[in-house]
């Protein structure tokens, strides 16, 4: 309550206070400044006539400074000119004196009623544009997280029209977002790598439709969804490609592995059970001694048969991420002893000789000490196994930049040109004169080379045909 | 009479051997192969009344090759064949290989799923042949 005179003050404070209005006053200008500055208010009335400024600046003042409060100007000089100059400056009501209590207080009323409706209105305000503002970020998150997506996808709005195509799908159809967008759909169905989809995406809206497709070389699952409004109405149609080239690759490689492995698990029963069967005939006579060089093949099949099995879990283990131990550093020369005094035997069996050829000073290499060992032990008993009676098994160990390669050398048979890629893949194994009496599963190659690679290595095979093979493992040193 | 010839042709000598003693104790005439070359030989040099014939040898469908070339050529088209395969999805092969060799039936009179049993292998063999042959030595 602003006013120069001491009655009016006393007199307007009287009134409010009955009606439980906390009331303040100030005889100037600058006093109801400072009280403005300290304190907060729901209504000033303000004299228009004041000694050191007039009503008016401080309404000025307080639209200036964006405080929250309701403002009546009080005068009893009222003229038209004076009215029209608060209104401009935006005052909420104007009061001429003199005036009644009841006028008074209709008006504070009405201002305080206004201020809350004020409040509440800037309050909806602020909360709506939080949401159109969360609304606009949900927009822009949903944008990216689709554009993203591995999947291509394509939307289409009820009109047929083209309105989001994301990165998956623009790389997938070599062109722009932009030259899609806003486009019948019907344009880009045209094309003849998405023509199966035509149908589905054009006909009358159907809840869901999968199929398949290739584009190129690679090979797709799409399905079209309709995605519908809160009510229920169809707004358009979401069309996703997913890639399973890769998938189907591996399926198909899985079933060729394991169309494989049965055959390879079936020829030694099958085998086995002819030759018991022969016994359990007594196709060749009553004399069991007839039988025991059949007997020992059916052992022999069996004991392959094991091994077998053994190769198989030790591929499924050489296949897993996790090694078959802690990676340890190890020394080279060590287990390349091992691993030839494992195999004396065979070497002796068939006066094979096994050297070393080690260079010195070479690091240790890291990888689990199992792994190692199953290495060497493979392209060892390899290179007995293809080797010729009399011949030599070579291990050489040396530094190749930031490798220690392991080389295994014999003097065999060798590998024919064309197949040197292939041995190293699952259950190959080369179909010669040479090789038809000789047993394995196929899996030695396969389970060495994983083995390798797991250790961060590689495997290399180099070999002349009546010569001999070398296989030759580099690994991290 | 004379006892009948049956060719086994499989790369697996065990079975190979002991197809040989089993059905060799039943009266018949056995030679046997271990590919597709040595029973072309082997047929050439004596022809046989039958031939039991494995699939999967020097090459995943070599069986099949064989016995297709077996039943276009004049001279061996009538010898009965028992094929042999190990696999379980044979039918994908059989279909493979028939349709590339078009217009022509499987080439095969009978199929047996390895591993097979000797014994049923020699009522195939018996039911195919009408089994005239001696049953003395046993």
């Amino acid at each position: 309550m602003l006013d120069d005179e001491y009655g009016v003050r006393s007199g307007i404070r009287q009134i409010l206070e009955i009606e439980g209005y906390e009331v303040e006053e100030a005889a100037t200008g600058a006093e109801a400044l400072a009280l403005l500055g300290k304190n907060e208010y729901d209504v000033a009335i303000l004299d228009y006539r004041l000694p050191d400024t007039d009503g008016l600046s401080i309404l000025q003042t307080i639209k200036a400074t964006g405080l929250p409060l309701m403002t009546c100007i009080i005068t009893a000089y009222a003229n038209i000119d004076t009215a029209i100059a608060a209104t401009r400056q935006g005052v909420d009501f104007f009061l001429p004196k003199p005036f009644l209590p009841d006028d008074l207080l209709a008006v504070v009323e009405t201002l305080i009623n206004n201020k809350k409706a004020r409040t509440e209105a800037e309050r909806l305000r602020k909360e709506h544009e939080a949401s159109l503002l969360a609304l606009v970020e949900e927009k822009s998150q949903t944008h990216s997280l689709v554009s993203s997506l591995r999947d291509a996808v394509l939307v289409v709005n009820r009109d047929g029209n083209i309105v989001l195509a994301n990165r998956a799908m623009t790389a997938l159809l070599s062109t722009s977002e932009d030259s899609l967008l806003h486009r019948p759909v019907g344009e880009l169905l045209a094309k003849e790598a998405l023509s199966p989809l035509a149908g589905s995406l054009t006909a009358p809206l159907k809840d869901r439709n999968i199929g398949q497709l290739s584009i190129g070389d690679r090979s797709y699952v799409a399905s079209v969804v309709i995605f519908r409004g809160e009510d229920g109405t169809a707004l358009g149609q979401i069309l996703t490609l997913s890639d399973i080239s890769q998938v189907r690759r591996l399926a198909m490689e899985k079933e060729r592995f394991i169309r494989t492995m049965v055959h390879e698990l079936k020829s030694p029963l099958g085998a086995v059970r002819a030759l018991v069967e022969v016994a359990a005939d007594k196709s060749l006579g009553d004399d069991i001694d007839a039988y025991l060089p059949m007997l020992r093949r059916a052992e022999d099949r069996i004991d392959g048969l094991v091994r077998l099995i053994d190769d198989l879990l030790s591929l499924s283990r050489s296949d897993q991420a996790r090694a078959s131990g802690e990676p340890e550093l190890l020394s080279v020369a060590e287990a390349i002893q091992r691993t030839f005094d494992m195999q004396t035997e065979q070497m002796a069996a068939r006066n094979i000789s096994g050297c070393t050829d080690i260079e010195g000073g070479l690091p240790p290499v890291l990888i689990p000490a199992d792994d190692l060992d199953t290495i060497l032990a493979n392209l060892v008993a390899n290179a007995i196994k293809y080797n010729r009676d009399g011949g030599a098994v070579t291990v050489r160990a040396r530094h190749d930049g930031e490798w220690v390669c392991l080389a295994v050398e014999d003097t065999g048979i060798g590998i024919a040109q064309e197949n040197l890629e292939l041995v190293l893949t699952e259950f190959f194994r080369e179909k010669r004169p040479e090789t038809r009496n000789l047993e394995g599963s196929g899996l030695g190659l396969a389970i060495t080379k994983r083995l390798t690679e797991r250790a961060g290595g590689r495997l290399e095979v180099a070999s002349r045909e009546g010569v001999g093979s070398t296989f030759s493992v580099l690994l991290p040193g | 009479m004379e006892a009948k010839k049956i060719l086994v042709v499989d790369d697996d000598p065990d079975l190979v051997t002991s197809a040989k003693a089993y059905l060799g104790t039943r009266g018949y005439d056995i030679a046997t192969a271990g590919n597709g070359k040595e029973a072309y030989a082997q047929i050439i040099a004596n022809r046989p009344d039958l031939i039991v014939l494995d699939v999967m040898m020097d090459y995943d469908e070599e069986g099949m090759v064989f016995a297709s070339v077996l039943k276009t050529d004049g001279p061996t088209r009538d010898i009965p064949i028992i094929m042999l395969s190990g696999f379980t999805a044979d039918k994908d092969i059989r279909n493979k290989v028939v349709a590339s060799l078009m217009g022509q039936d499987w080439p095969a009179e009978s199929f047996m799923e390895k591993p097979v049993r000797l014994s049923e292998l020699a009522q195939r063999i018996e039911a195919l042949l009408g089994r005239e042959g001696t049953d003395t030595v046993r």
